[in-house]
């Protein structure tokens, strides 16, 4: 058993990595930092952003609204939508799958930022009991092919409490 | 609705970055978790740290690892409370304001602790919460040095209220003080009574919370046990996954992969890096071009995603530009594949489940349903892979 676990404790050394969870200050979710990311909390909007500036890499997740009766995801994503376009966004995809496990759209777009054309990403969260949250996800558009990955994964690290 | 918050919020990214609040004093790492686990399960500190953070790497997006970092916030809460500086002297204007500031922000998001401290607690603590929350003033310290504190304490100690504890002919050196003061000087009787009888209970208060911090220091070992006892269940679940960690040899995949499809589809060679230690992500330079992937570490499996979500690649494979396209518009499809762990770290065997798509052309392009391959969705369609480092 000595011997195991120190075979084990060799091996795992090599890559050391460590987590840090970001704590909601209203109690309503978790996020787990990857390595490499800075995570920063905005007070006037209840909003938690998330850099990585390697790969220029931001996400912001926030609360949209508390949960309406009557208020469908598929409406509230509808407009959303519209008003995107309005503001000169141009949407590439439009993904109603779940995401962590709650009902879920994404649109993936192009805007320009400084004259940079920008990759983003926006995912609408319907949470039981809680109410639509937003998670922007947003890179420069030709590193986007090789960066999908890590906003998924980066996204992903959110957990609701439940 | 904040709608309209969506919209800008790229564009204020950049400022967001820049006025925030750091997170430091609502973070948790996995160091701090660990350390309260290792502290309070004795039998668990011959599990190498590696191990436990592996393990809360396996538990993510779970609630089990939602508890325990709740878990592991209270007790830093409580710790914080434990170790607060407890004034020697309630006299001193200094040392009270600062005990007061103190118990104030640490004591208010602690309701929790309620359940676990005796009756006479509780009730003290939510009675007299909000008392701390008035202002003090200096001349109140002078006058109630000169006042009759200590039968105030007396009599508030045999459960008297604070009304029925204060009396009020007797403060006449409170009044002298208080009165010589140009700003208070044409106070009422009745005002000033208010005034003196709100100090005494501030400081009575202010001694309690003292008793009630010194009492939860002595007994720290038992107010640990008591808060970690309701996350038992989730605790055991992560030493029990730390341990089969500890034991089994790691699953690393950081780096070069041959990939080999029994149907030759998708076979090309695949890079990964590891983004924590149960998560890797990368990409397969197949045949059609790079597809994304992505792999996780389960018990005792391998679960690699393909990410097809380039016009270029699906049309590879599909050879039908207008439904690639139309693809594409639902942010594309996903394959996976499920590898056994066991055998050599150098490569695995397992089983491939890819996508589809179900439509109609014979009147116009109809797409009825794009199916993601996974174990649920495709199992009539699995075959067999292969991944060996190269």
């Amino acid at each position: 058993m000595r011997k195991i676990t120190l075979l084990a404790f060799v091996l795992l050394a090599g890559m050391m990595m460590s987590m840090e969870y970001f704590v909601d200050p209203n109690n309503e979710f978790i996020y787990a930092v990857l390595d490499g990311f800075e995570a920063t909390y905005n007070e006037d909007d209840g909003s938690l952003s998330v850099f990585n500036p390697q790969y220029n890499v931001v996400i912001n997740i926030g609360k949209i609204s508390e949960p309406v009766e009557g208020l469908e995801l598929g409406v509230l994503v509808d407009e959303i939508g519209k008003n995107l376009e309005r503001s000169g966004f141009q949407i590439l995809s439009r993904n109603d799958r779940d995401f962590l496990g709650y009902p879920a759209s994404t649109f993936e777009g192009l805007t320009s930022q400084d004259g940079i054309a920008v990759h983003v990403e926006f995912t609408v969260i319907e949470v039981p009991q809680k109410g639509y949250y937003l998670i922007v996800a947003a890179t420069p558009d030709e590193s986007y092919n090789e960066l999908v990955l890590l906003l998924l994964n980066a996204k992903q690290m959110l957990m609701f409490i439940e | 609705m904040k709608i309209g918050k969506s919209i800008s919020m790229f564009v204020i990214f950049t400022a967001l970055l820049l006025s925030s609040v750091q997170i430091s004093a609502t973070s948790m790492s996995q160091d701090q978790i660990i350390a309260i686990v290792k502290e309070v399960l004795v039998s668990t500190r011959d599990i190498p740290d590696e191990a436990f953070k592996m393990a809360l790497d396996s538990l993510k997006g779970t609630k089990t690892l939602a508890q325990l970092i709740y878990m592991s916030v209270k007790v830093r809460d409580f710790e914080a409370l434990c170790s607060t500086p407890v004034p020697t002297n309630f006299d001193s204007v200094n040392d009270f304001r600062e005990f007061k500031k103190l118990v104030k922000d640490k004591l208010n998001p602690l309701n929790w602790l309620l359940d676990l401290v005796t009756p006479k607690w509780v009730s003290f603590i939510s009675d007299t919460k909000s008392v701390f929350s008035a202002v003090r003033i200096d001349i109140l310290e002078r006058a109630l040095k000169e006042s009759q504190y200590e039968s105030y304490k007396l009599n508030r100690d045999k459960g008297y209220d604070s009304m029925t504890a204060y009396d009020m002919q007797a403060n006449s050196k409170g009044f002298y003080v208080i009165r010589s003061s140009a700003e208070y000087k044409n106070l009422s009787d009745s005002q000033v009574n208010e005034m003196l009888r709100n100090a005494m209970e501030e400081r009575y208060t202010a001694e309690k919370y003292a008793q009630f911090i010194l009492e939860l220091r002595a007994n720290r070992q038992k107010y640990l046990k008591s808060i970690i006892n309701a996350y038992q269940d989730h605790i055991s679940l992560l030493v029990e996954k730390a341990r089969e960690f500890a034991k089994s040899a790691m699953v690393n995949l950081d780096g070069t992969w041959v990939l080999e499809d029994s149907a030759g589809r998708f076979s090309g060679t695949m890079t990964l890096k590891h983004l924590d230690y149960t998560t890797a992500i990368g990409e397969v330079q197949a045949a059609g071009g790079r597809i994304n992937v992505d792999a996780y570490i389960l018990d005792g499996k391998i679960e690699l995603r393909f990410h097809f979500r380039t016009f270029a690649v699906i049309d590879y494979y599909l050879q039908y530009p207008e439904l690639s396209q139309y693809i594409v518009s639902q942010g594309g499809v996903l394959a996976t594949a499920i590898f056994e762990v066991g055998g050599s770290p150098d490569q695995y065997s397992g089983t491939l489940y890819p996508w589809y798509v179900v439509y109609n052309d014979s009147d116009g392009l109809v797409v009825k349903k794009i199916v993601y391959g996974s174990v649920e969705e495709t199992p009539e369609r699995a075959r067999s892979i292969y991944i060996s480092r190269r």
